[in-house]
């Protein structure tokens, strides 16, 4: 999710192109070409220049609508309606393609980590650290949606978060407070305490390593 | 005559090079990527010329060739300034919101990206971005660019 703000004024994209899976975007006003995954301009007046990237969270519909009742959402163009994937179309794919390994991946102040999905599904909410900062992961009931935040210090110490049998809260070790899935403190001494949100991306881990160093 | 001809096969090779290169298939190097992008830059301006220079062949003798190359000459020209990209890969058009009560295109387990700015929420079904690769999209007085 990108701004399409550089330097003060709004730029309009297109397609330009497909380089490794990754689109290449092209903006109206100057021609250049801009790579989709890391937001730099390659090519063109405006090469060198970085679009800022918005914070966004992947999450099942049911999920969104319940935390976001307020929320709008795009509609499908009817006269693409018979184009549009099918709610199956990612095992679709990896039966085509063989399979291909889903990691959630985190950027953060310059160090990167990436985590097997799959290993994720199987233990949640896991703690851990991305470069210097204490990271926690949490995966939905859904299976799929899965978020991150900063695990803030107690005492000197990060807390550390473990998951409450039967559904998708969290329990704190310091406090014992209880955490939804939204990040929040729902009970216990730290209730209506909000962790800071940390941006993931899901990948392909071979498109990721191609961008990343870990 | 041949001087024609050969800024002819010029500017077409100019208008297939970027979605050419542009092609899963091809392997890109950075030096192939700077070429597309150099021929779609220029493209616009030498098909204006070739045009241009066609014409006059064609006004001081009108044969079958002299018309073909004004043809091709004249489809550069058309070609040079549309997304040929676009037109097989369908860019979101007319895009439309609803309230996230009424919205029903999607099952509840399909994935959205869902975004969050000023107070104003938004959502983007995975499965429209995995269609349309991006949209050029505003939220409040944010203009963003949701991709997959």
């Amino acid at each position: 999710m990108w701004d399409r703000v550089v330097n003060g004024r709004v730029l309009r994209f297109h397609l330009a192109g497909l380089n490794h899976q990754n689109l290449l975007i092209a903006d109206e006003e100057t021609g250049s070409w801009w790579q989709q995954v890391t937001g730099e301009c390659i090519l063109g007046p405006l090469k060198g220049n970085h679009l800022r990237r918005i914070s966004s969270d992947e999450v099942t519909l049911a999920s969104w609508r319940e935390e976001r009742p307020e929320s709008t959402i795009v509609r499908f163009d009817p006269r693409h309606l018979a184009d549009y994937p099918p709610s199956d179309w990612e095992p679709r794919i990896a039966k085509l393609m063989g399979p291909r390994e889903l990691i959630v991946g985190i950027e953060l102040d310059g160090a990167s980590a990436a985590y097997p999905l799959a290993k994720l599904r199987e233990q949640s909410p896991r703690n851990e650290q991305v470069g210097r900062t204490p990271v926690l992961l949490i995966v939905g009931l859904d299976g799929n949606s899965v978020r991150s935040f900063v695990r803030p210090t107690l005492d000197g110490k990060p807390l550390e978060f473990y998951r409450r049998p039967g559904d998708e809260s969290m329990i704190d070790s310091a406090t014992g407070s209880a955490w939804n899935f939204a990040g929040k403190a729902t009970a216990g001494p730290l209730a209506g305490r909000a962790l800071e949100p940390v941006q993931n991306t899901k990948d392909y881990s071979f498109n990721w390593s191609r961008y990343h160093d870990n | 005559m041949k001087l024609l001809i050969a800024l002819t096969i010029l500017n077409v090779a100019l208008i297939l090079a970027p979605p050419v290169v542009a092609l899963p298939p091809v392997n890109q190097t950075p030096a192939m990527l700077a070429a597309a992008h150099l021929a779609q830059t220029l493209s616009p301006f030498t098909s204006l010329a070739l045009a241009a220079l066609a014409a006059i062949h064609v006004w001081r003798r009108r044969t079958w060739r002299t018309m073909t190359l004004l043809a091709v000459a004249l489809g550069c020209v058309v070609l040079s300034r549309v997304n040929l990209l676009e037109r097989v890969f369908a860019p979101a058009m007319d895009v439309g919101t609803t309230a996230i009560g009424n919205f029903h295109d999607v099952r509840d387990t399909d994935m959205v990206i869902g975004v969050v700015i000023g107070g104003q929420s938004r959502a983007y079904p995975v499965r429209y971005l995995a269609y349309h690769h991006m949209l050029n999209d505003q939220l409040g007085s944010t203009a963003l660019l949701p991709t997959y």
